[in-house]
């Protein structure tokens, strides 16, 4: 198969697992993104696909050549594969053209130099050929990183975080950029990502991998979203309600309604909901759960509504609703669930996958700082 | 699809075992071996005296040594210590007039060599110097016995002279440490209710100890180091006593086994450097860069400030080099005959020598270390840089014995094997000088070229290496290009540091071969000061080069300072 | 086009042939949606699920007669492929109207083949080395 193939790669620093036996293909053409959480184990995956640590255990495979296992190491120059880092690491010391003809090496010159002009062209960097790294921002270094990584026309392309660096703005133009340049080279690429949304706008499939360095799950970015088989992976994306219960007759109770689940009956499970599951009706109509309004929270397009269960005694919840929705404090409504997006999980699941502060601490306290 | 059960291997591949930097590793173990060698024999010919002179050494000179050695520490030491942190507390903290020519003047005595002021006032303090002359024109006195006036040529004359030309490592330390402490700390410690003074010692210097401490230490290695001024003042410390039994008694032995004692006395100095530096760590939080509060002085404090200042340079640079000077124009035709230009071309060339190699081995382990970050290299390398510790006088032993030893065995071989008597090859040669150079600056070079490569992102290295770039290629168009300006400063500050090397360049040359250093330390100690003088002022003058270096890089190092001051 | 290459064999005849069959079917199905025979293809992606679900009951069944010691692990993981064989199917309804669900039916059966079925039984087969096939 061409592109990239990992089999079975576990990986150690000390009695430090980072890696557990964790498998992939991307077939050219197609982008991978590995999602998870910092410290993970995803950025050594990059790094050992790049040659740039030895394996310990299991296999890299580039276009069905072993490139790298317990005992074979292609060192990187020998790879054929581009790499883009986080800090694009363009060398400060030679110009924008430069440095994209740097891994054009048994080319000649002339002809480099065209190929790379090309390159930048591509980019939209081509004005700015003359010019060293320091002159450029973010983004133009971004453009010119990618163009050499791909100039060599190499068989697998790594992107290591390679959004993190730019402002909001920019990351989402750059984003879209990225991605037509990569479609229309044709290129295997693997993305290491913490980025959640980043990954649902890039890969074609995204690879979950857990705290413990185990693949957790894999999917289009629409199963990741709207199927987790796991709650880390139901946690990634921002922040949840969550109930306990025991299944019962194939379903779970909760203070918003039954969720169905295939859990063997008596097993303690958990129950997640996310804010856009919630649903807000005016209270007349007697129907679901009444809550009570105790703040909101603008988010740009949505609002996110804080309520209360059990006519403001109970849990707080968190509601997404559209911003033109206007909640006053104590106001009531009646709640219901869209069953879409709610998911259970067996409580007792295994707690490993639990550590899932990294990922949810940002946005709860994006919240409070809307909120205050 | 063909039915083999295993997987293609790719071209160039390696087996793990044979990996493709061995090669950097072995080099790397090599290079350290080889360093560590000199230190290595001194260790193992103390052990193994062939007659017993340790017992006549303890029952006659040791007690001297020791004692002689210890004051000189302690003396230097203090002098440094209030010299150094005063002058650096006045320079960033305080604001007067001259400030800014002061920061970088009270660098110019590390130009000095010890022992050229200690030649140089000898000349004009002895008793026929002119300023008893002119004490005694005063005072009408004729004979010595009428008036007291200090010995110059006394451990107390050492210690001012190695305090004088010593001071700017304690100031450049401290300086820097009180540049990176936070303004707000400072602030904060004010606005508690503490005046500048009270900050100081409460805040200020107790943040800039480990700093200060690093000073000092480098301080007394270089004072154990120090051979010429002791040598001619005649102040028995261990160095001089390495020296005396050495070459005076006969005794490689009794001079491993002094060595060796005093290494103890250098194990505890790197070890306070060594543990100074990690708690520095710790110290360094904020990177505020902000002008500091600069107390703007006036009165009688901004006098004492200017003159706390200005007599360090004074007395360590500028009066010594106004003497060399005009020495120097007086005698020129005198000290060009002295084959003054053979001289500097042996300098020269023997410093370049050693500048250029000790970069490239530098380079090579640095990036060694860089390639393959493992434990046995980082110990070896820390080995390979031990030398800068080591005393002159004490490498030079272990130097001469490791060649001598060598020497022998090729001797020995060729005369079996060929019937060829090869004599000594490798004793007293050039070689030998260069390898003493090379084992004592090496850390010199390997330091500042780590340094520097520590600050290129590891990503560099792997964008070139997935670029196609093997790690020789990388090194050769990333990191060199990019590490230039630290290669240029390694490589002059081990030149210059080589231009004034003077005990093992004194022990190790060839017979009747004189660099700079050697032949100001054979003159001036036989009181030709007029035919050393061009010598000694040559040796200043390339003296000043890493100063100017030194100044340029703290000024360059807080850019909000400087344009706070430039504005 | 994919090809089951020599990394992706267990080297293990029952199994192998079956995941040849897959492969075999998966570019059938692309093969036929870039020919625009769209029309044809859901019938044969339902042939290329029923096929998946009796592999997996095949190679579950050999693993616990061999005594496989992680055979829960694996039918669990077989199990949760359930879902996105229903959208295999959802997407095959969609290809005749819709050129993206195409694609993404192009993409995914290669995805669900190399990686979820065959990748994921690698896992086993340093253990299928010691029995006899």
């Amino acid at each position: 198969m061409k592109g990239l193939h990992i089999q079975g790669l576990s990986h150690s620093y000390g009695d430090n697992k980072v890696l557990d036996n964790a498998g992939l293909i991307v077939p050219a053409g197609e982008l991978v993104c590995m999602l998870g959480p910092s410290g993970c184990g995803k950025s050594t995956l990059l790094r050992l696909a790049a040659g740039l640590e030895k394996v310990q255990h299991g296999k890299i495979i580039i276009d069905d050549v072993t490139v790298g296992s317990a005992d074979v190491h292609l060192p990187p120059e020998k790879r054929h594969i581009g790499l883009m880092f986080q800090d694009y690491a363009l060398f400060p010391h030679l110009n924008v053209i430069d440095n994209v003809t740097f891994g054009l090496l048994d080319m000649a010159p002339d002809k480099a130099r065209l190929l790379a002009m090309d390159m930048l062209t591509q980019v939209g960097m081509a004005a700015q050929s003359d010019k060293f790294p320091h002159m450029l921002s973010g983004g133009q270094q971004q453009r010119v990183a990618l163009a050499r990584a791909l100039a060599p026309e190499p068989k697998l392309l790594l992107l290591d975080e390679p959004f993190s660096g730019l402002d909001t703005n920019l990351r989402e133009t750059i984003r879209e950029e990225t991605l037509s340049v990569l479609k229309n080279s044709g290129v295997a690429t693997l993305m290491v990502t913490h980025d959640p949304e980043e990954a649902m706008f890039m890969a074609d499939r995204i690879k979950i991998i857990g705290a413990n360095g185990h693949i957790l799950q894999a999917g289009r970015p629409h199963e990741i979203y709207y199927h987790p088989t796991h709650e880390f992976v139901a946690r990634l994306f921002g922040m949840m309600n969550r109930f306990e219960g025991v299944a019962a007759d194939g379903q779970v109770e909760t203070p918003l309604g039954a969720v169905a689940t295939d859990l063997a009956d008596g097993t303690p499970a958990e129950v997640l909901i996310r804010p856009e599951g919630v649903i807000l009706g005016t209270s007349d109509n007697n129907q679901g759960t009444t809550v009570e309004v105790t703040s909101s929270h603008l988010m740009g397009h949505d609002n996110i509504v804080r309520v209360r269960l059990g006519n403001g005694e109970g849990e707080d919840l968190h509601v997404r609703v559209h911003h033109t929705f206007e909640a006053e404090l104590k106001e009531s409504f009646s709640c219901r669930l869209d069953h879409e997006y709610a998911f259970v999980f067996p409580l007792d699941a295994e707690s490993e996958y639990t550590n899932t502060e990294l990922m949810d601490a940002p946005t709860s306290e994006e919240i409070s700082a809307a909120g205050e | 699809m063909t039915a083999t059960t295993t997987a293609k291997m790719a071209d160039g591949a390696n087996r793990v075992s044979l990996s493709w930097f061995n090669g950097w590793t072995i080099g790397t173990v090599l290079v350290a071996m080889i360093a560590v060698l000199p230190i290595a024999a001194v260790v193992y010919i103390s052990m193994t005296p062939s007659d017993d002179i340790w017992q006549h050494l303890v029952d006659t000179v040791l007690g001297l040594y020791i004692s002689t050695t210890l004051y000189l520490m302690i003396g230097v030491g203090l002098g440094t210590l209030v010299i150094g942190v005063s002058t650096a507390w006045l320079v960033s903290m305080c604001r007067f007039p001259g400030k800014r020519i002061f920061e970088w003047a009270l660098l110019l005595p590390m130009a000095m060599p010890a022992y050229v002021i200690a030649y140089l006032y000898t000349d004009i303090l002895e008793y026929a110097g002119p300023v008893q002359a002119m004490l005694r024109d005063i005072f009408g006195w004729t004979t010595k016995r009428e008036y007291w006036f200090p010995e110059i040529r006394s451990l107390g004359g050492a210690i001012s002279m190695l305090t004088l030309v010593l001071y700017p490592y304690v100031y450049l330390l401290s300086r820097a440490a009180f540049m990176e402490q936070s303004v707000c700390v400072l602030e904060a410690s004010r606005v508690l209710g503490r005046g500048p003074v009270r900050s100081f010692f409460s805040v200020a210097l107790p943040l800039a100890r480990p700093s200060i401490i690093i000073g000092i230490s480098l301080v007394l290695m270089e004072t154990l180091n120090d051979f010429g001024t002791v040598d001619f003042f005649a102040v028995s410390t261990f160095t001089l006593g390495i020296y005396d039994v050495w070459l005076n008694m006969n005794n490689v032995a009794g001079a491993a086994q002094l060595a060796l004692v005093l290494l103890a006395f250098v194990s505890v100095l790197v070890l306070s450097e060594r543990f100074a530096r990690r708690k520095k760590k710790f110290h360094h939080t904020t990177t505020t860069y902000r002008a500091l509060p600069g107390y703007l002085l006036q009165g009688r404090a901004k006098t004492l400030a200017i003159l706390a200042c200005a007599l360090p340079v004074l007395f360590g640079f500028v009066l010594p080099a106004g003497v060399l000077a005009s020495y120097s124009v007086i005698h020129f035709d005198v000290a060009m005959n002295t084959d003054f230009l053979d001289h500097a071309f042996n300098s020269l060339m023997l410093s370049s020598l050693a500048a250029g190699l000790a970069v490239a081995i530098g380079i090579f382990m640095a990036y060694g270390v860089r390639l393959r970050n493992e434990r046995l290299l980082k110990v070896m390398v820390r080995l390979a840089s031990l030398g800068y510790a080591i005393p002159g006088a004490v490498l030079a032993v272990g130097v001469l014995v490791t060649l001598g030893t060598i020497d022998n065995g090729i001797d020995g071989f060729m005369r079996q094997t060929f019937n060829i008597s090869t004599g000594l090859l490798l004793s007293g040669t050039i070689a030998a000088v260069t390898f003493g150079y090379l084992v004592r600056f090496l850390a010199l070079s390997f330091g500042s070229i780590e340094a520097s490569l520590g600050k290129i992102t590891p990503s560099m290295d792997g964008a070139a290496r997935s670029l196609g770039h093997g790690a020789f290629s990388t090194l050769q168009k990333v990191h060199l290009p990019m590490i230039r300006g630290a290669i240029l400063t390694a490589s002059m500050m081990v030149f210059v540091d080589c231009m004034k090397e003077l005990p093992l360049t004194v022990i190790l040359r060839p017979f009747n071969f004189h660099t700079l250093a050697t032949f100001v330390h054979q003159y001036a100690s036989d009181e030709q000061l007029g035919e050393a003088s061009l010598a000694a002022l040559s040796i200043v003058g390339f003296g000043i080069l890493p100063v100017i270096i030194l100044s340029l890089a703290i000024s360059r190092s807080r850019p909000g300072h400087e344009q706070g001051d430039e504005a | 086009m994919v090809e089951l290459s020599e990394d992706f064999k267990l080297q293990y005849e029952a199994l192998d042939s079956d995941h040849q069959k897959l492969v075999e079917m998966v570019n059938e199905i692309s093969g036929m949606l870039d020919e625009g025979c769209a029309e044809d293809c859901k019938a044969k992606v339902v042939e290329f699920i029923n096929f998946t679900k009796a592999h997996f009951a095949r190679e579950e069944q050999l693993l616990t007669k061999s005594g496989y010691p992680n055979v829960e692990n694996h039918s669990r993981h077989h199990k949760a492929l359930d879902k996105k064989m229903d959208h295999l199917l959802e997407f095959a309804s969609m290809v005749t109207v819709n050129e993206l669900a195409c694609d993404s039916l192009k993409k995914e059966l290669v995805f669900f083949v190399m990686d979820d079925v065959i990748s994921s039984d690698l896992d086993f087969k340093s253990f299928l080395e010691n029995i006899p096939s």
